[in-house]
Order: structure tokens, then C-alpha cells, then sequence
């Protein structure tokens, strides 16, 4: 318990940087992942741990309140052009059917090191069962204990 | 400086080793030159980067750079020959130059050797015996795989043994059920893989048990044995005060006092430049395959002209290691949707690895996790619908299976200095290395056997060839072999240098021969042994 | 006490439990993290010892509320702030306070055998059973997802037993009552490993600054092997430090704002861990509590400025209301 926690020299000590409304922002880009894909499961109950994962970004590298501010205006703004979901669409699926206009470099900084860290967390954090699977990279399922079932799919029949 | 034992390197030789010695003289000095960094481990926010970030290790400077080319600069240098050429043996990626060694980033599978592996010479007429047998190393396994913390199965008769496994085996996964029933029907045997994720038991532990959470490269609970972490909480644990780490220094060479003892060595500081000098009682190079016949090869002197112990021009010889095959095939459909869950195997079969295969040899076939290699969260990031992802998971999925198989130490095969430092100060390796033709007929025999097995699933193998072949340095081995006759080795079965008092090698360096499985289990066994030696010894 | 009194009545104390159990983790904590390494390494590993277990009986409480339909609350109002007091009539002051022979003494009483803490607790059993009996099969109607199990208990196996009836109920406050401050006499001593005395033992191990062997009278002092205390080696740390104590702007202010805004979240995280939400626990502990002890640590290497005793920093372990938006 005395291991110092890994955190970038330049990062701010202060684990929450950025202004309310960025926080908001990324929030609801996480939860668009849940619309966008037709998941089932709540988003409510990762809310504190995604909160975590943003402070910890941040924390190991100062580059990440930036992705952050400037994924929140790039949304702030595409939403202005058209709706939310035609900037998440954009962002997640490369569709641009009303011609949005975006700076196409930081379109893809935003899906490298905001929209696609999103997705690989959610689906960690347990949205993977969506797709069929009781354990996934990333999802802290479970030990194998004593006389106790497993928390993954075993195989059966065998000899 | 003086210190009655000196240990290069850091990894779980020294560890082990360490551990043995102090529980014994809780007040021994005990010095560990390590050329390598300190990585942090068991971080929550490196742990989350690592999941988003594909499992990229966190760890930077651990691996050696790739072979130079034209236009890119490299490090280390391969005169070799084979069909993988120009990398007929690699370096990089495969073993990690770091306080904990190679076990920062190993897999943890933890297999005994099999008795007859301990009898290569006499039963094939080929490379060496061990100058022991199965059950004089039988405890010092017992003690092993309750210290790297393996779950296993204790009623597995595959391997004789003692004592059970410190925490129950983990259950045959669900993608193991189509291979495992494949080969039931081609009388093909399996069984669980033993595995170092430390499990949970009856006795208290301050370690964390592995709580499957499908990262093993980075585990957030430090549940995979990592030799740093243990020396770390060894240390904080007890109060040895004549315990030293240093890191960030290479030992340059060995002093010798006379032609048979040791006097110390001399190290650089890496960050300095400077030159210190040690006085050791004895000295145990644990240093693996590469560094400790380099470094006794550096140790030259007016007794032992062409290096410490190399009179016999056996030290960087015979060098191997295993190719690593896999063969990957496709499953028409997949409508139990099998998915990758967890990150390590969970069945191995060794029905190859027995006394019949031993001259030809022997090899394991290993049911990795990502036989579906499917992860959800690329193929969202790739732009798939939901529909989409879920017809893809059900449909046509590519499958495989890993092998790794015994190749023989050829003289002509080593490792020796090359004159230039790599990007920790540690003089580069030159390895001449030419691939055996015989082992890559075998490897394409194996891919038979593996064709059945796919073909017995109702899965589709057109090849033979695996789609990955690699004679990656993971499992190298035999550059400082063991011997009983100082004409046939480096060192004899207490692992001291033939002709020397107090001069030691235990490292995967000592293996006459490597069998199919993994070195590590061995390697720690072997440490705990010569713990009690040098204990006895006094 | 009519049914539905005794039955608020059982969830109130259930919830004051985990109130009691929690308010003696931070001052556990703060004394392992003043003594330097490794002089002391014998007497932190018990107390961590200690602090571990406290985590379990905190969890084992949260277990039988949550099998009885009840819900933990964590937040602002009922967290501990320091100097903490127990219970009205164990009015001794707990402190956020150094590694020293007083405060191991403070710890022995926090455990003390034979207390209003036993009687607590076995008052919260007599109630599982009356209201057990009188409608039986309606009391543990909680919803079992909210059970947390040997998972997320590390120190040894079966110990952390999920809750589904009076038995279960009753096998889980057993271990609390007898680890912890509830402990009625101890039987002679017979051979057993430490890390299975009650805590008041082991804290008297380090404040005898001698081990327990087989044999030995519990009502006495124990007769074994010595083990080596030091109390110089030990960070002068500021005993409970308010946040006031920081100056606006100072290193040691930000350090103290960056625990306690971990804090808070650890605190929430748990609490959602606690009501539902299990797998939250992992969070709260690997990256709330691991990862602010590095903070924790380092005010307490950092002095306070023109301080005329030369004492560092400590953490206030204080609720943020910043870090509850998120």
C-alpha cells in the first residue's frame, strides 16, 4: 500500500481540472455508446468509475485534459451545425450525411484518445455481456474460489 | 564495497534466492546489481490505460530494439540462417531487461519438467543428461509453485509429485470444449493448464488473489507472480539490513582473486559512467541466458584467458529456445457465440511430450484463450453495428492453437558480446544462430496433428504452416549447461562454474536441454536448491 | 416495541455499525503510514492487519443489512471526523494521530473486550431473532445481488459470507463480535497464528512490545518473544489536522485537497459498492484507497511551514462537495 501512484510531472495535482461542463460533455459522449449500439445495461452504474477514468487519463498524461476540452467544444459545436446525435454519429461511425463541418485531424485526435477509450472502457466496465460473454479484457469478474462456480462459461461433457 | 553474496540481476532467481538465504542468516549482506528500471506495477490508472490502450505494456525500456536495418537503427546482431531469416532468432519482446526480470511481463504457465527430460543423452543419444534426476529437484518444485502461487490440478498424474498445488486448478473455459472434444475423439489426452495466478485458500496472504479480469500483461491486483513485487513486499515484510538493490547498473565483469575464486566484480553506474568495484564472498550470476554467459565471456584474466570458466569453450554455446507455433484455422460457424474471456489457457495437452516424441521433439499443444479472437470493442471502434458485431461473433471465426516444441543445442549456435552498448549501457549480443531443417519438418508435422484436430472440430485448415513461427528468445536456454564432466559444460550440479570455489550461474543458462514446457518453474526450483546449498555450505 | 419499530429500529443500528466500523479505518491508517519503514514493520503489519479486518466487518454489516432490504447510506453526515468518540458512554477521543505508545493505548480501548460495543452488537442479533420469529421467511427478503462475497475479501478464504437467513445473518456478526471490539473474555491462549487474535490482543502485542504465547493469561500482559518498537521512528505528523491548518495556495493544502476529493469519491464508490453495485468495491479500493495513501504519504514527509514543532502534514479524511459532482 505504499506504491506511489504512477502520475505525469506536468499533470495538474488536482484531480478534477477541467470545468463541470466537460465532465457533462464526455458523460454523455459515454452514454451515447449505449444509444448508438443498442446496449441494454444502465450507464448510471459506471458513472463514478468513468469519472475515475478521466481524472486517472489526465493524471498520467496532461495531454488528456486537452482531448478532453477539445472533444467538449468539437461537440458543443457539431451539435450547433446539426443535433447531438448527428455529431455522434460522426464521432463514432465516421457518418456525415449533413456535411458537418469539422477540422478532420482533431476529428480523429477526439475518436483516437476520447471516442474509442470510451468504447473500450464501457465495454469493460460490463457492457460487453451485450454481445454474449460472462467475462471480457478489462472486467474484473470474479475469483476462482473454492467450491464455487467460476465467473466465466465453462465447457461441459468433457471427459 | 564487501558483501558476502552478490547476485546480478534481479529477476526470480534472485528473488527466490534471496528469500532462502536471509530466512536462514536474517543479517547476510546481500548485494543485486541490476542493469534495468523499476516498473510500476499495480497501479489502477496505468491498469485502465492498459485496457484501453490494446494492452500495450506500460513499461517503457524493458525490451531489447529489433536487429538494425538499412534505415533504422537497432541493437544487438544476428548472423543467421533458417526460413525465418533475417530472424532466425529474435531478441526483442522477448525477454524484458527490468528489477523483476522477464516475470514483469511472463504468462505464468508453470510446468514441471518430466523425468525423462532430465535423460536427453541417454535416451536419444542427443545433447546432455542433467547431472540429477526428477526427484532430487521433485521439493524444491513443491516449494516453487507455492511461492509463485500456481493453481493447478493436484490430481494430474501427467508429472509426479508430492505435494498438491497451493490453489485449485481453473475450470476448462468454454472455448476449450470443441478443441478438448476434438481430441477425445483422436484419443488425443489433455489437462489443465498450471498456471501461477495466485488463487485463495485457507491460509491468509497479503497477496491478492487473481480476479479473472482478462489483463494478465498488467494485472491490477499483481495476482500474476512478478519477481519485483515480491522482493518489494519481502523487504517491507522484514528487517534485513545488509539487503542492497541497486538498479540502473551493469555488471562489466567478474574479478577474479585466483583462477578458482571469485573476488567480486566490477559494475558501471549507467547514469555516471563510473567504474565501481565489489568485493563479494561469492558470486551467483543469475543474469539469464544472454547476460551470464556474456558476462563470464567479458571476465578475462591471465587464468582464464577467454573468460571465466570458458576453458573449455563451452560458455554462449548451444543455445536454444522454442519455436513458437501458431496455427490458425476458422470455424464455419459459431453460434454458442465463444468468446475471448479470459487472458490466459486454460488446457494443455502434452500428450507429444513423452518419451516416444523425445528424439523427434517432443512439443505441447495449448488451447489459447483468443481461439475467438474476437473483441467487441475493435470492432465497434472499426465502425460495426450492433448487428453487425453480433453476426460476426456467431459466424465464420477464426480459430488457432499454439505449440512449442524441443529443439537441441548445436555447438555452433551462441551468444557472445558485440561491442556496442544497448539503450541501458549493456554491451549488445551477437547470436549465430542457424535454424535446424529437422525442426522445421517437425514443425510442419505438428501442423498435421493440428489439421486433424481442426478437421475433427469441423473447422477448415488449409495449411500446414503455421501462421506464426517464431524463434523468439522467450524460453532460450543452455549457454552456461549444466555438466558432470567440466569437458561438456560450464557449470556442475550445484551450479558452480567447474573450476572455481565460489562462483555460481542459476539462470535458465544451466538447462542441458529444455523439454516442451515452459523454464520458469524449473528455474525457481533450481534457485530454492541452490539456496539450501549455500546455506549448508555456509 | 411493535414490529415495525423493531424493525427500524434493527436497520438504524445496522447502519450506525457500519458507521462504528468505518470510523476506526482512517486513524488505522494514519498511524501505519506515520511509522517509517522498516522500523516499525512488524507493529504496521499488525495494525494493517486490523485495518483489513475492519474492512471485512464493515462489509459483513453491509451483508446482513442488505439481506434484511435495508440500505447503507455514506455521505457527508455520517462520516467520522476526528477526534472521533464511539459510543456517549465510550467517551475517550480517537485521533488522526501518530504511530506512538498513546495512541496504540487509544486502539486497545477501541477493541476493548467486554464493552457497550459487544452489547451493541448482540442487541442487533436478539433483534434478527425476535424479528425472525415472529414472521418467519419475512425478514431476510433483501435482494441477494447486493451480497458481497469471498471476492472481495483478500486476507483468507470463507470469511466474508454472503447473508441469506437468521443463520447466515447470525455466522456473519459472530465473526465481528469476535475479532473485533465486541469480543466478550478471552479463553487462555492456545497455539494459533496471529493475524486469528481479536485485534485488543494484537494491539497489546505492540504496546507490551512482546508476542502472546500458548499459555498465556489473556487478563495479563504477554510473555513472549519481544517485538522491537520504535516510537522516534515515526513522522511528526500534526495530530487531527483540519483543513484550515493549510495555508490557501500551499503545497500541503493541495496535497490535502487532491486526498480528500479521492476520498470522497472512494466514500461514494463504496457506498455504491455497498447497494447493488459490487464490482464498484475494486475501484474504491485499488484506486481510491491504494491510490491516495501515496498522497497520504507525502504530505506527511512535507512539513508544515514555520510550524514551531516541526510537524508535517496529515490527511483531514473531510467530505468535498466539489468531488460530488461529477
Amino acid at each position: 500500500m505504499y506504491e506511489s501512484k504512477a502520475r505525469h510531472p506536468l499533470s495538474p495535482a488536482t484531480p478534477d481540472p477541467l470545468p463541470h461542463a466537460v465532465y457533462e460533455a464526455m458523460w454523455d459522449l459515454f452514454v451515447a455508446i449505449g444509444t448508438l449500439w443498442l446496449l441494454t445495461d444502465d450507464p448510471g452504474q459506471y458513472r463514478l468509475r468513468f469519472r475515475t477514468f478521466l481524472e486517472n487519463r489526465i493524471g498520467l498524461n496532461p495531454l488528456y485534459a486537452g482531448y478532453y476540452l477539445a472533444a467538449a467544444v468539437m461537440l458543443a459545436d457539431l451539435t450547433k451545425q446539426a443535433d447531438a446525435n448527428a455529431a455522434y454519429l460522426l464521432i463514432f461511425f465516421n457518418q456525415n450525411p449533413q456535411n458537418l463541418r469539422v477540422n478532420p485531424e482533431l476529428l480523429q485526435a477526439v475518436q483516437q484518445n476520447v471516442a474509442f477509450e470510451f468504447i473500450a472502457r464501457r465495454m469493460a466496465l460490463g457492457s460487453f455481456a451485450n454481445f454474449g460473454a460472462t467475462a471480457y479484457q478489462g472486467y474484473m469478474a470474479g475469483a476462482n474460489l473454492p467450491d464455487q462456480p467460476v465467473p466465466y462459461r465453462t465447457a461441459e461433457g468433457l471427459k | 564495497m564487501k558483501v558476502d553474496t552478490l547476485i546480478i540481476g534481479s529477476g526470480v532467481v534472485a528473488t527466490a534466492l534471496t528469500k532462502r538465504l536471509l530466512e536462514h542468516t536474517p543479517q547476510m549482506s546481500i548485494l543485486i546489481l541490476e542493469a534495468g528500471h523499476r516498473n510500476k506495477t499495480k497501479d489502477f490508472g496505468l491498469w485502465e490505460a492498459f485496457q484501453v490502450n490494446s494492452n500495450n505494456y506500460p513499461f517503457p525500456q524493458i525490451f531489447d530494439l529489433p536487429y538494425p536495418e538499412r534505415d533504422q537503427p537497432g541493437e544487438n546482431r544476428l548472423i543467421g540462417e533458417g526460413s525465418q531469416s533475417p530472424t532466425a532468432f529474435t531478441l526483442d519482446g522477448g525477454r524484458a531487461m527490468a528489477y523483476g526480470g522477464s516475470t514483469t511481463i511472463w504468462g505464468g504457465w508453470t510446468f514441471r519438467r518430466k523425468p525423462e527430460d532430465f535423460f536427453l543423452k541417454t535416451l536419444t543419444g542427443k545433447g546432455l543428461d542433467w547431472p540429477f534426476d526428477y526427484d532430487t529437484l521433485e521439493p524444491y518444485y513443491c516449494q516453487a509453485e507455492d511461492y509463485l502461487a500456481v493453481s493447478g490440478d493436484s490430481k494430474d498424474t501427467t508429472v509426479p509429485r508430492t505435494a498438491p498445488y497451493p490453489f485449485h486448478e481453473f475450470p476448462y473455459s468454454y472455448v476449450d470444449q470443441p478443441v478438448a472434444k476434438a481430441m477425445e475423439k483422436l484419443g488425443i489426452s489433455y489437462g489443465h493448464m498450471p498456471i501461477a495466478r495466485r488463487g485463495v485458500s485457507k491460509i491468509p496472504s497479503t497477496h491478492a488473489p487473481c480476479q479473472l479480469t482478462g489483463t494478465c500483461g498488467y494485472c491490477p491486483f499483481g495476482a500474476r507472480f512478478v519477481a519485483s513485487d515480491y522482493m518489494d513486499d519481502f523487504r517491507r515484510m522484514n528487517d534485513f539490513p545488509n539487503l542492497t538493490i541497486k538498479l540502473g547498473v551493469v555488471a562489466m565483469t567478474i574479478r577474479m582473486a585466483t583462477k578458482r575464486r571469485a573476488a567480486g566484480a566490477t559494475y558501471r553506474e549507467t547514469a555516471t559512467g563510473e567504474l565501481v568495484t565489489v568485493d563479494a564472498d561469492r558470486v551467483i550470476v543469475a543474469a539469464g541466458t544472454f547476460e551470464s554467459p556474456k558476462l563470464l565471456l567479458r571476465s578475462t584474466s591471465k587464468e582464464w584467458p577467454t573468460g571465466v570458466g570458458n576453458d573449455t569453450d563451452n560458455v554462449g554455446r548451444y543455445l536454444i529456445t522454442h519455436p513458437y507455433m501458431i496455427y490458425a484455422g476458422s470455424l464455419p460457424k459459431n453460434p454458442d457465440k465463444l468468446q475471448w474471456e479470459l487472458d490466459f489457457p486454460t488446457m494443455v495437452s502434452r500428450y507429444f511430450d513423452t518419451p516416444e516424441e523425445q528424439a523427434k521433439g517432443k512439443y505441447i499443444l495449448v488451447n489459447a484463450p483468443n481461439i475467438v479472437a474476437t473483441s467487441v470493442a475493435q470492432m465497434m471502434q472499426a465502425g460495426m453495428t450492433n448487428a453487425q458485431i453480433n453476426s460476426s461473433i456467431a459466424g465464420t471465426v477464426p480459430i488457432s492453437l499454439h505449440s512449442q516444441v524441443e529443439i537441441f543445442g548445436e555447438f555452433e549456435n551462441r551468444v557472445t558480446n558485440y561491442h556496442k552498448l544497448n539503450h541501458l549501457g549493456m554491451p549488445e549480443a551477437t547470436i549465430h544462430f542457424k535454424q535446424d531443417q529437422a525442426a522445421l519438418d517437425r514443425i510442419q508435422e505438428i501442423g498435421k496433428v493440428v489439421k486433424g484436430i481442426f478437421h475433427e472440430m469441423g473447422g477448415a485448415y488449409e495449411d500446414e504452416n503455421p501462421s506464426v513461427n517464431s524463434w523468439r528468445c522467450d524460453h532460450a536456454a543452455s549457454t552456461c549447461r549444466m555438466s558432470k564432466d567440466p569437458k561438456d559444460g560450464v557449470v556442475d550440479g550445484d551450479l558452480r562454474v567447474h573450476g572455481t570455489d565460489n562462483l555460481y550461474v542459476c539462470s535458465n543458462a544451466v538447462y542441458p536441454n529444455i523439454g516442451a514446457i515452459n523454464p520458469t518453474d524449473t528455474v525457481t526450483a533450481l534457485a530454492f536448491r541452490l539456496g539450501d546449498h549455500l546455506n549448508a555450505a555456509g | 416495541m411493535a414490529h415495525e419499530d423493531k424493525r427500524a429500529t434493527l436497520l438504524a443500528r445496522l447502519q450506525t455499525a457500519i458507521e462504528l466500523e468505518w470510523s476506526t479505518i482512517p486513524p488505522y491508517m494514519v498511524a501505519i503510514l506515520s511509522t517509517k519503514l522498516t522500523a516499525n514493520h512488524e507493529a504496521a503489519n499488525l495494525i494493517r492487519g486490523v485495518m483489513m479486518e475492519e474492512m471485512l466487518h464493515m462489509a459483513l454489516v453491509a451483508n446482513v443489512l442488505n439481506a434484511v432490504g435495508g440500505t447503507v447510506h455514506i455521505g457527508r453526515d455520517n462520516i467520522p471526523s476526528y477526534p472521533h468518540s464511539l459510543f456517549k458512554d465510550r467517551d475517550f477521543p480517537i485521533n488522526l494521530a501518530p504511530f506512538s505508545a498513546e495512541n496504540v493505548a487509544t486502539f486497545m480501548k477501541i477493541e476493548e473486550p467486554r464493552t457497550s460495543v459487544g452489547v451493541f452488537y448482540r442487541s442487533i442479533v436478539t433483534l434478527l431473532e425476535e424479528l425472525e420469529a415472529a414472521a418467519a421467511g419475512k425478514l431476510f427478503t433483501g435482494d441477494p445481488a447486493r451480497q458481497l462475497y469471498d471476492d472481495y475479501y483478500w486476507g483468507a478464504g470463507n470469511q466474508l459470507i454472503p447473508v441469506k437467513d437468521l443463520d447466515s445473518a447470525k455466522k456473519a456478526l459472530d465473526i465481528v463480535i469476535s475479532k473485533g471490539e465486541g469480543a466478550g473474555d478471552h479463553p487462555p491462549f492456545t497455539p494459533e497464528a496471529p493475524l486469528q487474535m481479536a485485534h485488543y490482543y494484537r494491539f497489546a502485542e505492540i504496546y507490551y512490545q512482546r508476542r502472546y504465547v500458548p499459555g498465556d493469561d489473556p487478563a495479563k500482559p504477554p510473555t513472549g518473544p519481544a517485538l522491537p518498537v520504535d516510537y522516534s521512528a515515526v513522522y511528526p505528523i500534526k495530530v487531527n489536522p483540519k483543513a484550515a491548518d493549510y495555508a490557501p495556495g500551499s503545497k500541503l493544502a493541495e496535497l490535502n485537497d487532491a486526498f480528500n476529493s479521492r476520498y470522497t469519491m472512494m466514500l461514494r464508490q463504496l457506498e455504491q459498492a455497498l447497494t447493488g453495485m459490487p464490482k464498484v468495491l475494486y475501484t474504491a479500493i485499488m484506486n481510491g484507497m491504494h491510490g491516495s495513501t501515496s498522497t497520504a504519504l507525502e504530505m506527511m514527509t512535507t512539513p508544515i511551514p514555520n510550524d514551531p514543532e516541526g510537524r508535517t502534514g496529515c490527511p483531514t479524511f473531510d467530505w468535498l462537495d466539489k468531488a460530488v459532482r461529477t
